[in-house]
């Protein structure tokens, strides 16, 4: 009975330490069903909400501070990488001439080849994380 | 631009099927249960069994007949026929309360969190079983009887007590430029004009995440 009790309830997952502001590494493991590439969500609750016709308190707010997958698992703590990624930027590069002023009116004149590059998107760190913000599967 | 409600008002709220039964129009804006009590009534020919069976109590009053029923058989049998009612109309309430997926009310709205810069409101909805984490959204507000898309965004986190956040990620042109401000002040009778949907129209193609 009282272990059906144990299994039901939620666990609590925190972040355990702050590795950079890219990784993560929260208080459970293997032994708590985390597996590799899960992917997590980590907050903090914030201020109250209050309600702007009632004026009652709607609980507090959970404020995100990004999402990762776990890329190392040990039995009672694991590694939590950001996945979050900014959208993918455009670069235009002019091919076949140097940088010259010369070449710039040459260019100006239609002659020159410019290539439209797609970058890749670059990975966003975790927003102020602190040991203690709580973790949820997401 | 302005788009037309899925919920404006009809002229004709009834209309009559090939089989004879006048029907309640679907999308007509009187929804509650009691609506859909009348309706189930015109369904069943409320009105001609009514006066049928006012008809047949005023013949019975004057022409009772002399058969009686026993006490011990109407006791029972009306007790089973208020027990069946009783049952009936609680399973239909709660069916209809079951079969009417309403979407969650604005209770809130905030600025978006740091961790996303560029993007335009966070709200709180209620409750709801519609949204999924991460799945994408609309925002619209309802102005009269029309709904405005005023911008699309997704579900950032559905919190411990099930409330809904949603991040609005990109606003869309409504022409109306403090809009945005009057949501993220919290402004009560804004909020009240909003609806989010767990969809977004097909001419979105990047939401803005």
């Amino acid at each position: 009975m009282a272990n059906e009790q144990i299994q039901t309830k939620p666990v609590e997952i925190k972040v355990a330490k702050v590795v950079d502001d890219y990784t993560l590494v929260i208080n459970k493991g293997s032994e708590n069903s985390i597996t590799i590439g899960q992917r997590l969500l980590v907050y903090a609750v914030g201020d109250e909400i209050i309600d702007p016709d009632t004026k009652e308190s709607l609980g507090k707010l959970e404020v995100v501070k990004g999402t990762g997958k776990i890329t190392h698992l040990q039995t009672q703590i694991a590694t939590l990488s950001s996945d979050m990624k900014s959208p993918p930027g455009r670069s235009v590069r002019r091919v076949g001439g140097g940088s010259s002023l010369a070449w710039d009116a040459f260019a100006t004149f239609g002659r020159a080849t410019e290539i439209e590059e797609q970058l890749p998107p670059e990975p966003i760190p975790f927003d102020s994380p602190k040991v203690g913000d709580l973790v949820k599967k997401i | 631009m302005r788009l037309p409600a899925h919920n404006t008002l009809s002229v004709m709220p009834f209309v009559r099927k090939s089989s004879g039964f006048l029907l309640w129009k679907r999308d007509h804006p009187m929804k509650t249960f009691f609506a859909e009590v009348y309706c189930s009534f015109l369904r069943t020919h409320g009105y001609s069994v009514g006066i049928l069976s006012f008809i047949m109590t005023t013949l019975a009053f004057y022409f009772t007949p002399d058969d009686t029923v026993h006490l011990k058989w109407l006791v029972p049998l009306s007790l089973v026929s208020l027990l069946v009612f009783i049952v009936l109309v609680d399973f239909a309430f709660r069916a209809y309360h079951a079969a009417t997926t309403r979407l969650p009310v604005v209770k809130s709205a905030t600025k978006p969190p740091e961790l996303y810069p560029n993007a335009t409101a966070l709200l709180l909805l209620d409750k709801s079983e519609l949204f999924g984490h991460e799945s994408i959204v609309s925002v619209y507000i309802r102005d009269n009887d029309f709904e405005m898309l005023i911008g699309v965004g997704f579900v950032l986190t559905i919190q411990q007590d099930g409330l809904v956040q949603i991040l609005v990620s990109k606003k869309v042109e409504s022409g109306r430029d403090m809009l945005w401000t009057e949501v993220t002040s919290n402004n009560a009778n804004t909020l009240r004009k909003l609806i989010v949907k767990p969809s977004i129209p097909k001419h979105i193609n990047d939401i803005g995440a």
